[in-house]
């Protein structure tokens, strides 16, 4: 009751006693000026001119085609609010406009009198603007300072650069820094000059006096102050009080940030545009719905581990800013359907959304928006009828107006509709990306036929753990076709074989698929993908067990793009089979194998990655990852023990066939103890293989020095002669150098290649 | 552009007329844009009272040399691709010019808005001040120190932070 009652006032106008005396009421800043644009790097034109071309280039949102949006759009109107920081040329303009004004901050004394006669060189007479086009190339803050000295023309000029965005790298110089800035009588307005202020590589010399220093700097911009354990609430709340022209915080895991400071952040940064509040956990719904009240302008929201937030201060937060892009609202405990209902309905800019580890939504939260568009005002307004908040951080307007009494009311449950927000302002997401729902158990089915159906330029899907989802989910995805490159949907051990299938054909353009612990599936799943995801670079196949060799046979396959194959706990797979595997995909640089039996021997995992320090030693022992130089490493080396056991292989062979004593010239090397299933099976399988290095761009069959000797099952045999002929047939279109009838007989007289071994 | 126009004529602050084709001389913005405003004519004069002969001819030469290269595009995009070409300071740069002819290339850079040109001056400039100290770069340009001595020593000090 006592949210309610709060609620009505300004909630937070009253800070506890024990606060700071209060801080005198600033005035409001103007709104913030939309953009600096260079003006001087035209000296023929007077004014900058400011075309719609710059205009668009400055929005990240692309112009919308007017035809295609309906009337109701006014509502949103994408030139609203433009980033205004500032990178390069931008950061030039606003070092010219900080030049400008320190040139009579500083002349305020009169300096030395100096011969201007015919000493000066050119350098001196540089106009500001190419001035600072050279300063702004100096590689190091130490070299700016170095041309700070040089003259007052360069001083006055150089300054600005170094103090935009100073980068503090130990406490001695934050503290310098807080102390020149809070100084009576600075040289120039070094305070006002920053821009951008980065304090989370110093965080544990951000004590409350350092912090408060900086209230002065009121041209900040962004302010990044992540696991700032040492300040506490109260400075930070005066920093934010200076800093009215903050466009986008970060306060990552920084505990201090509580109701109150959010309450300043939304009153006295009007143009805030992007606020990362990862794991502050002391904030609640109170902190939130007051900085709802009034943020306008929010792009970038993220407010991941707040465990305390509710939909009934995210909803108008998602009201209030329907020009967000990037909203992160994973492991939100509380989240509910509401928010997301809310947030495809209103919010037609979205890029990125973020819902990871939210048990409680269900596919209730997403809805279908093309047929939302279809039906008519009372339909859709039925379909949000379930979803409702309380009424608490609403603004008055929404509120049905209470009777004249101003009793404190019981928060009311409200549905959606009553904030407008049922009818979706755009049939199609068309800028969502990248969707994030891992671990959101509950979600079944429909929830992924309607996000596909509302989104259709979805990039990346993540839906691990999603445990609930079927093949009709997989058959959903489908309709992404090319635009998904990412997919991951690890644990959803629903999924068959056919709908990878259908999946592999739909989606080609896949890059990137993630399928661990889906134990339904069988080497048919790696076949279909690896045949047609020609661009495959990354597949997770951990502890699907049912593999076996012929799903590593049908990864070489992708031998041109691969990169990272992950086969942990596939406890089928065979030495032989890593070893066609590493030969044959030149690009690999990453490849798990822990807990493959066939691993789990000290020659093996030499060359893997070190074990991480967390794991036991049951885990160690059979910890399997091999990386980088590793992976060539446990390359050559099983290539030096087939071909030592080949080679006494042979020379027993040989002694049995010709019953000579020629074969003891060579020494017996008994090979490992994993050959020995293989060895039976020998039957003049043996083909020589190029170094993989030099299977690629320039090495073609023949060029290379180094031989590779691989033995390889009847069906992936056949599978490498067909890269052979292509190689062959790619190198003749390439240089038509002739390799390829050589190298083609190579390939098929395997038995050559082991004499000229012995040789 | 259509095909018609050519070459233009330049005149320099020395008065020397130059005959410039079209195609190399759109480096410049600044001539390119003036040339869109004025239409085409063939034999259009344009003076430059800012920049000498020999400064032009420079310029001209850089112009020549890179002239098969895409014009910069005025796009945020393209900040990545610049700061490239940048940071190669390419084979034409490399015939080397004095200090004097340096400064007066990069002010015709700026006056005629040839934006790569201008940053390749700058890189280098950027790159004799580097890991100098204030005196070093005050002889090096021949710039006088006109700081009182207490001005100096209250500047270096409020910025000593930055010095590693």
């Amino acid at each position: 009751m006592s949210y309610r009652l709060r609620s009505h006032s300004d909630p937070l106008s009253s800070p506890p006693s024990n606060h700071l005396p209060s801080i005198p009421p600033q005035p409001h800043p103007r709104p913030h000026p939309v953009r600096i644009i260079s003006t001087n790097r035209h000296p023929h034109t007077s004014s900058g001119q400011y075309t719609l071309a710059d205009y668009v280039s400055a929005n990240s949102i692309r112009t919308p085609r007017s035809s295609r949006w309906p009337q109701q759009w006014s509502r949103v109107s994408p030139a609203a609010s433009v980033t205004t920081v500032s990178d390069g040329e931008d950061e030039e303009a606003i070092a010219l406009k900080d030049c400008a004004e320190a040139k009579k901050w500083m002349l305020k004394g009169e300096g030395k009198k100096v011969d201007r006669g015919g000493a000066l060189g050119l350098a001196g007479t540089l106009p500001p603007e190419v001035l600072i086009h050279i300063f702004h190339q100096l590689p190091s803050q130490a070299d700016l300072a170095a041309a700070m000295l040089v003259s007052r023309t360069w001083c006055i000029t150089a300054f600005p650069l170094l103090w935009l965005k100073p980068n503090f790298r130990d406490s001695e110089q934050i503290i310098s820094v807080a102390r020149v800035i809070s100084s009576p009588n600075p040289m120039l307005p070094y305070a006002k000059a920053i821009r951008r202020l980065n304090l989370s590589l110093v965080r544990d010399s951000v004590v409350d006096e350092v912090a408060v220093a900086f209230e002065k700097c009121e041209r900040v911009e962004r302010l990044y102050l992540i696991r700032a354990d040492h300040i506490s609430s109260w400075s930070l709340r005066r920093m934010i009080r200076g800093m009215r022209m903050l466009v986008s915080v970060d306060f990552t895991d920084t505990c201090q940030v509580n109701d109150q400071v959010l309450h300043d952040l939304g009153k006295y940064c009007p143009v805030l545009q992007g606020i990362n509040l990862t794991g502050c956990r002391t904030m609640t719904d109170l902190g939130l719905g007051s900085f709802a009240r009034r943020a306008r302008n929010l792009k970038r929201f993220r407010v991941p581990s707040c465990l305390r937030i509710t939909d009934d201060s995210l909803v108008p937060v998602i009201n209030f800013n329907p020009h967000l892009l990037e909203v992160d609202l994973s492991d939100v405990e509380q989240l509910g359907n509401v928010s997301v209902y809310a947030l495809f309905i209103n919010c037609p800019y979205l890029r990125d959304v973020r819902l990871k580890g939210n048990a409680l939504i269900t596919d209730v939260a997403f809805p279908n928006l093309p047929e939302l568009r279809e039906m008519d005002e009372e339909d859709s307004k039925k379909a949000a009828e379930t979803l409702t908040i309380h009424d608490t951080y609403i603004l008055p307007s929404h509120k049905k107006q209470d009777k004249e009494d101003n009793s404190p009311t019981p928060p009311q449950k409200v549905p959606l509709s009553a904030l407008g927000l049922y009818r979706p302002l755009v049939s199609n997401l068309d800028y969502l990306r990248a969707v994030d729902l891992s671990g959101c158990i509950h979600l079944g089915d429909d929830a992924v036929k309607n996000l596909v159906a509302s989104a259709p330029r979805i990039r990346n899907l993540t839906l691990s753990k999603c445990t609930n989802l079927t093949d009709a989910a997989v058959e959903s995805i489908c309709n992404l076709g090319r635009n998904l490159h990412h997919l991951q949907l690890g644990h959803c051990n629903q999924i068959t074989d056919e709908a990878m299938g259908k999946l592999a054909r739909a989606c080609s353009r896949l890059r990137y698929i993630d399928l661990a612990c889906c134990s339904s599936l069988t080497d048919l799943s790696v076949s279909e993908l690896a045949t047609n995801l020609l661009k495959l670079r990354r597949i997770g196949l951990v502890k699907v067990t049912n593999l076996t060799d012929a799903a590593v046979y049908a990864l070489v396959e992708r031998h041109e793009t691969l990169e990272r194959v992950h086969l942990s706990h596939c406890s089928n797979l065979s030495v032989e089979a890593i070893t066609v595997l590493l030969n044959c995909v030149p690009g690999l640089i990453h490849l798990s194998l822990t807990g493959v039996d066939a691993f789990k021997s000290k020659h093996l995992q030499q060359f893997c990655r070190p074990t991480p320090e967390e794991f036991n030693e049951q885990q160690s022992a059979s910890f399997c990852v091999y990386s980088g130089h590793g992976i060539s490493a446990l390359r050559s080396y099983l290539n030096s023990q087939q071909a030592q056991a080949l080679h006494s292989h042979r020379s027993s062979i040989e002694r049995r066939d010709s019953d000579s004593s020629i074969s003891s010239l060579t020494p017996r090397a008994s090979p490992p103890p994993y050959m020995n299933d293989s060895l039976d099976r020998l039957d003049g399988l043996y083909i020589s293989h190029t170094s993989p290095r030099g299977m690629g761009v320039n090495g073609g069959l023949m060029d290379s020095q180094e031989e590779r000797y691989v033995w390889m099952p009847e069906h992936a045999r056949r599978r490498s002669w067909d890269f052979a002929r292509d190689y062959g047939r790619g190198r003749r279109d390439g240089d038509g150098s002739g390799g390829e009838g050589q190298s083609s007989s190579r390939w098929s007289r395997g038995h050559m290649n082991l004499d000229e071994m012995d040789g | 552009m259509s095909g018609k126009l050519q070459e233009i004529l330049i005149v320099t602050s020395d008065d020397e007329t130059f005959t410039v084709k079209v195609e190399v001389i759109q480096r410049s913005a600044m001539i390119k844009a003036m040339l869109e405003d004025l239409g085409e004519q063939e034999g259009q004069v344009i003076p430059l009272p800012n920049v000498s002969s020999s400064v032009l001819t420079k310029v001209l030469e850089y112009c020549e040399h890179h002239k098969n290269e895409p014009l910069p595009v005025a796009d945020a995009n393209d900040v990545d691709d610049a700061r490239r070409r940048t940071s190669e300071i390419g084979d034409w740069d490399a015939n080397q010019v004095d200090q004097e002819m340096l400064f007066e290339i990069i002010l015709a850079a700026n006056y005629l808005d040839i934006k790569p040109l201008l940053d390749v001056g700058c890189k280098t400039v950027a790159n004799m001040i580097k890991g100098k100290t204030p005196e070093e770069i005050r002889k090096l340009f021949n710039i006088t120190n006109d700081f009182t001595p207490e001005e100096e020593e209250q500047i270096r000090k409020e910025n000593e932070w930055a010095e590693e």
